[in-house]
């Protein structure tokens, strides 16, 4: 069997490692989806920010009770402001296929950004320790809790 | 008097002893998603953890040998080798889990980031498995554990739906709108916490600490036959808190914060302090359980010198083994890898290698060579057997699941 050339080998071993930084730069980028698969994302993105929201107005409520502590009720809605961000982060990374996913991705851009911009006006007020002002910002988490609730029976 | 304070203190501790991290976590997911229809799924892992725990507690006892020199005895070095080298990358990856779960309990309690603790946890863990006594740190951890009741008295304070809770745990079905694979996801993860390899380890490492012999049979069993169980109670309430609390407000767990909440819900502060407690005794006790398994598994493998019995200076391979499992598992935190995601994938994959790390235990307890008139009968056998087969299918289909599911998601 002849050998191969060293020239092959090397045109080889390039097509192979081109192949494999195109796998994993395909890894690395979010798919493209169809207008299905788009919906689909924004019901998952609804879910997670109902959660999210929901999280945090419970425990902001129980603090207004009495019944938990600074650092308990700080670090849970921390993480559910970061983890809002990152929900939101994800789905801005998608890009619409198609025109009614445009003007989906509009409204949902609209909600993600009042209910992160909400969640981070209810951390800053629980850290100041501020009670009248938790209450005015739970407002605000209801108001995107019921958006968002709205937006997810609209997906479903 | 004595003999039967050390019986309940036993007891109480393999209570405390047996949920960890996994169990908090599983628990609290898995109830505020799927409610109690996975319930089985907790029953399976204790049953089974039940029956190996007796089976490798009796080997302890009865060949006064550690099971995993028995294995290696009984297998071969290149088949044991396998076996050990799972363990041992099982309890790492727990022990990273642990020492992440720690670090998040203390988050919880000073708003400083987990990150900053994480050193000081992997620290106070390898200070805790050199300096403290055997019975010390198993006693002080596993009763601080305890404290983990406070789940089953807030769940008699919450709006509990008794009823509902019954329907959902004795018909188990995938809840209406969640996926299937999902739902069999979590299944095999419960299971997997259940029966995280370091337990069986730990458990038969610690009767040749304490010196077991055929007369600590009763107690042996005693610790298997009623510790595990109500340590699996304990992850049911877990489970069935989240139901009245979280569920109806379709929040999803994705941190230790949210599996407290329903407990400071039903009884404020003095609840919330008792689940900080016992949470961070529950988490601190599996590392420095998972640290040391690390060092009986490779030290029983080898043969070495092993034990916390015994002067450092006597047993330094073994120590030398348990800190470097602490220093891998501390720095693979410290990357910033999410600690949640790290327990799932810790107890799954603990589940995929179940059969790997169980077999040759059941190999050896039916060994009548070892194990004389205490060789297993033929129900264990038989339990042990289908058991096994059950876990063999469960492995195969982990892999897959954690690919299709993304972990759950």
């Amino acid at each position: 069997m002849p050998l191969a050339s060293p020239g092959t080998v090397r045109g080889r071993l390039v097509a192979g490692c081109g192949a494999a930084i195109c796998v994993l730069l395909a890894g690395c980028a979010a798919p493209v989806l169809g207008s299905g698969g788009y919906r689909h994302a924004a019901y998952q993105t609804t879910t997670a920010m109902i959660s999210n929201l929901a999280t945090a107005r419970l425990a902001v409520q129980v603090d207004l009770g009495g019944r938990s502590l600074l650092a308990f009720a700080d670090d849970t809605v921390t993480f559910a402001e970061n983890d809002a961000n990152s929900v939101d982060s994800t789905f801005s990374s998608r890009e619409p296929p198609d025109a009614s996913s445009a003007a989906l991705r509009q409204r949902m851009d609209q909600a993600l950004s009042e209910a992160t911009s909400a969640l981070a006006t209810l951390r800053i007020t629980v850290r100041a320790g501020d009670r009248a002002r938790m209450v005015r910002a739970l407002a605000a988490v209801d108001q995107s809790l019921r958006t968002f609730r709205h937006l997810q029976q609209e997906l479903q | 008097v004595k003999s039967l304070l050390s019986l309940t203190l036993g007891v109480m501790t393999a209570i405390g002893g047996f949920v960890d991290i996994g169990n908090l976590i599983t628990s609290g997911i898995t109830g505020a998603r799927f409610g109690m229809t996975l319930t089985w799924a907790v029953v399976v892992g204790t049953a089974g953890m039940v029956l190996f725990g007796e089976m490798a507690g009796r080997v302890a006892a009865v060949a006064k040998r550690p099971v995993f020199h028995l294995v290696r005895e009984r297998l071969g070095a290149r088949v044991s080798l396998v076996n050990a080298s799972a363990c041992t990358l099982l309890n790492v990856l727990t022990l990273a889990a642990e020492i992440g779960g720690v670090s998040l309990v203390l988050q919880m309690v000073t708003s400083v980031s987990y990150l900053i603790w994480v050193p000081l946890v992997g620290l106070g863990a390898w200070l805790t498995v050199w300096r403290l006594p055997f019975q010390a740190m198993e006693r002080i951890f596993g009763l601080l554990g305890l404290g983990l009741i406070v789940f089953v008295v807030a769940l008699f304070h919450l709006p509990t739906d008794w009823g509902a809770l019954w329907h959902q745990a004795s018909h188990p079905g995938v809840p209406a709108g969640e996926p299937a694979p999902t739902w069999w996801f979590y299944a095999i993860s419960l299971i997997g916490a259940c029966l995280v390899p370091y337990q069986v380890i730990f458990f038969s490492s610690g009767g040749r600490e304490e010196r077991w012999t055929t007369k600590s049979m009763f107690e042996m069993r005693l610790n298997a036959v009623i510790g595990f169980p109500l340590g699996g109670l304990l992850s049911l309430a877990i489970m069935a808190v989240a139901v009245p609390v979280l569920n109806p407000r379709s929040i999803q767990v994705g941190h230790l914060d949210q599996v407290a909440l329903p407990v400071a819900t039903a009884l404020g502060k003095v609840g919330l302090a008792l689940v900080f407690v016992s949470f961070f005794a529950a988490t601190f006790a599996a590392a420095a359980e998972s640290a040391l398994s690390s060092g009986y598994s490779v030290a029983q493998y080898f043969g070495w010198s092993w034990g916390k019995g015994q002067q450092p200076s006597q047993v330094a391979r073994f120590h030398l083994v348990c800190l470097a499992s602490l220093i891998a598992a501390t720095a693979f935190i410290l990357t910033t890898v999410d600690p949640v995601t790290v327990t799932i994938v810790s107890v799954v994959l603990g589940a995929a290698a179940i059969p790997l790390t169980y077999f040759p235990v059941l190999i050896v307890a039916n060994d009548a060579r070892y194990m004389g008139r205490w060789v297993n009968g033929r129900v264990t056998n038989a339990a042990g057997t289908v058991f096994l087969l059950i876990m063999v299918v469960v492995s195969v289909a982990t892999v897959p699941l954690l690919l299709l599911t993304k972990a759950g998601q």
